[in-house]
């Protein structure tokens, strides 16, 4: 109990943007602002991000689909990002699970709340991902929210927050952080996250034993492959307190942040297994409308570029490596976070970008396999 | 509203950071703390500073009324889950416990906040929130015991 303190202060801290100001003597025309807008943007976990990317680029020949990826948003980062010469070539991209949208259009500014209005940006997941075509090979790189990173050059704060100061501004506090140059940037927000997953008819997840997170409200009964929807998948990939039965007794997964992103990445696997075998034009559409509504992408990425990307992410299979950036948590100013040696992360770096063999691991590496299939 | 005076103006700036703490405590996980914390002051500017004797204690029961009406609708919502993971964002080191707390009635939480946090004694407290010191002590108590149980659930 001597925790309850500090508890009750860390939760004294919540939802608070930085800088918070409050505005006295607009009183009236506040008074009917609807609530828990906040808790309706929190942030999900998206891992999705690269499932509604390749459905919708499955479906990419379809006029239809075309016209709708040309929806898509476009953010203007040329200033910092390389860019790919051609498709074909190998491509690093910065795929970003956020809380917000960058960039509202004035309707759902108006019907969210202006960024100035209900705090910055965060982002929930970062993952590098190194794509190399030719030789059918896909690298995942997961950088924990709460790592603690100059910011664009400035102080340190958590990764997290970089996105506060826009795209830019978190595709430069990665580049800097891992010595490695970004060739696009993806940027998904967390309803898209429940629209891909219901869209595709629920993802399968292979569980090992009866798993639950109070937290998030996941329950999972029996072991076995589960179909996950929507609202299961978000308790899934969201989870930081998973307990598992075994012997009859509930046992929490230590890890917590780290176990999510282990979470994450096997459920990216599944969740394009699933996207990518999707042909139904109805299933197809839904995506779509899901990628227009809540994906967005660098103007460098032409809808063409996305199609032909799309096409071979979902081809490489088994040919994903996931690289782990060894962390230690620790506290700065009371919050706890997680720090990474410039070493570490630069190896970290190095890894996502040149797909060592497994056999021939390198610090930084650490091999994922999933403990169970649910192969058809 | 234009014509705020500047006195009130001033005081509500100073409450707010004390005021904002206190409501994302007591309030809601689903609901923002800032909202709850506008609400009251809305209703402070709607009748005027001259009728409330205790600005502080006045914010202070305002928020914890808003808390526990918002609770109950949302109750019926049936939201519990949505409810937790909103905090569990916000304070990832401590989420075990903060799910605890959530459990707790808004006056519950707000005395164990007042009591461990900003200092109060019972009968102080009991004073801001308007009732009488026996049910501050019993609310104090019955959130310590409930924390216990969950604790030890948890093991």
């Amino acid at each position: 109990m001597d925790d309850l303190r500090s508890v009750l202060e860390a939760m004294a801290e919540r939802g608070r943007p930085a800088g918070a100001e409050v505005v006295v003597g607009r009183a009236e025309a506040e008074v009917h602002r609807p609530r828990g807008r906040r808790a309706l943007r929190v942030a999900i976990a998206l891992s999705a991000a690269a499932a509604v990317l390749v459905a919708a680029l499955v479906g990419g020949g379809l006029l239809y689909a075309r016209t709708k990826l040309d929806d898509i948003e476009r953010l203007d980062l040329g200033p910092v990002l390389a860019g790919s010469a051609t498709p074909a070539e190998p491509m690093t991209v910065l795929l970003v699970g956020s809380d917000t949208r960058a960039g509202l259009s004035t309707a759902d500014a108006r019907r969210f709340g202006t960024t100035a209005e209900v705090g910055s940006a965060r982002a929930d997941t970062i993952m590098v991902l190194r794509i190399d075509p030719a030789a059918g090979r896909l690298s995942v790189l997961s950088l924990p929210r709460d790592l603690w990173l100059p910011i664009d050059g400035g102080p340190s704060q958590r990764i997290n927050t970089a996105l506060g100061d826009g795209p830019d501004a978190l595709v430069r506090t990665v580049q800097d952080a891992l010595g490695i140059q970004l060739d696009h940037y993806v940027q998904v927000d967390f309803d898209g996250f429940r629209q891909v997953v219901d869209a595709v008819g629920g993802v399968t997840v292979p569980f090992d034993t009866p798993v639950r997170d109070r937290v998030t409200g996941l329950r999972i009964d029996q072991p076995g492959c589960r179909e996950l929807d929507g609202d299961q998948a978000l308790a899934f990939v969201r989870s930081r307190h998973l307990q598992a039965l075994i012997d009859g007794r509930w046992l929490t997964d230590p890890r917590g942040d780290l176990g999510r992103i282990e979470r994450q990445q096997q459920f990216v696997l599944s969740a394009l297994a699933h996207a990518a075998g999707a042909r139904n034009p109805l299933t197809v559409a839904d995506l779509l409308d899901a990628a227009a509504d809540h994906v967005s992408i660098d103007d460098g990425l032409s809808s063409g570029d996305l199609v032909a990307l799309g096409r071979r992410v979902a081809s490489v299979g088994a040919g994903v490596r996931p690289v782990v950036l060894p962390t230690e948590p620790t506290r700065v100013n009371g919050a706890a976070v997680l720090t990474a040696s410039e070493s570490d992360l630069r190896a970290a770096g190095v890894a996502v970008q040149t797909h060592p063999a497994p056999a021939t691991p390198v610090p930084g590496q650490v091999d994922v396999t999933p403990k169970a299939s649910c192969d058809k | 509203m234009g014509d705020v005076d500047d006195d009130l103006r001033t005081r509500l700036a100073a409450a707010y950071p004390t005021i904002r703490r206190f409501a994302a405590v007591v309030g809601p996980a689903d609901v923002e703390p800032d909202d709850l914390v506008q609400d009251a002051f809305v209703r402070v500017l709607r009748r005027g500073i001259d009728d409330i004797a205790n600005l502080d204690a006045y914010l202070r029961r305002t928020v914890l009324n808003l808390s526990s009406n918002e609770r109950r609708s949302w109750s019926r919502r049936q939201r519990a889950y949505r409810q937790e993971r909103v905090v569990t964002e916000t304070v990832s080191a401590t989420f075990v416990d903060v799910a605890d707390l959530l459990r707790l009635a808004p006056d519950v939480r707000a005395v164990l906040w007042l009591a461990e946090v900003e200092g109060w004694t019972h009968a102080e407290i009991a004073g801001l929130l308007g009732c009488s010191e026996e049910a501050a002590r019993a609310r104090a108590s019955r959130g310590r015991r409930r924390l216990r149980l969950a604790l030890v659930e948890e093991g």
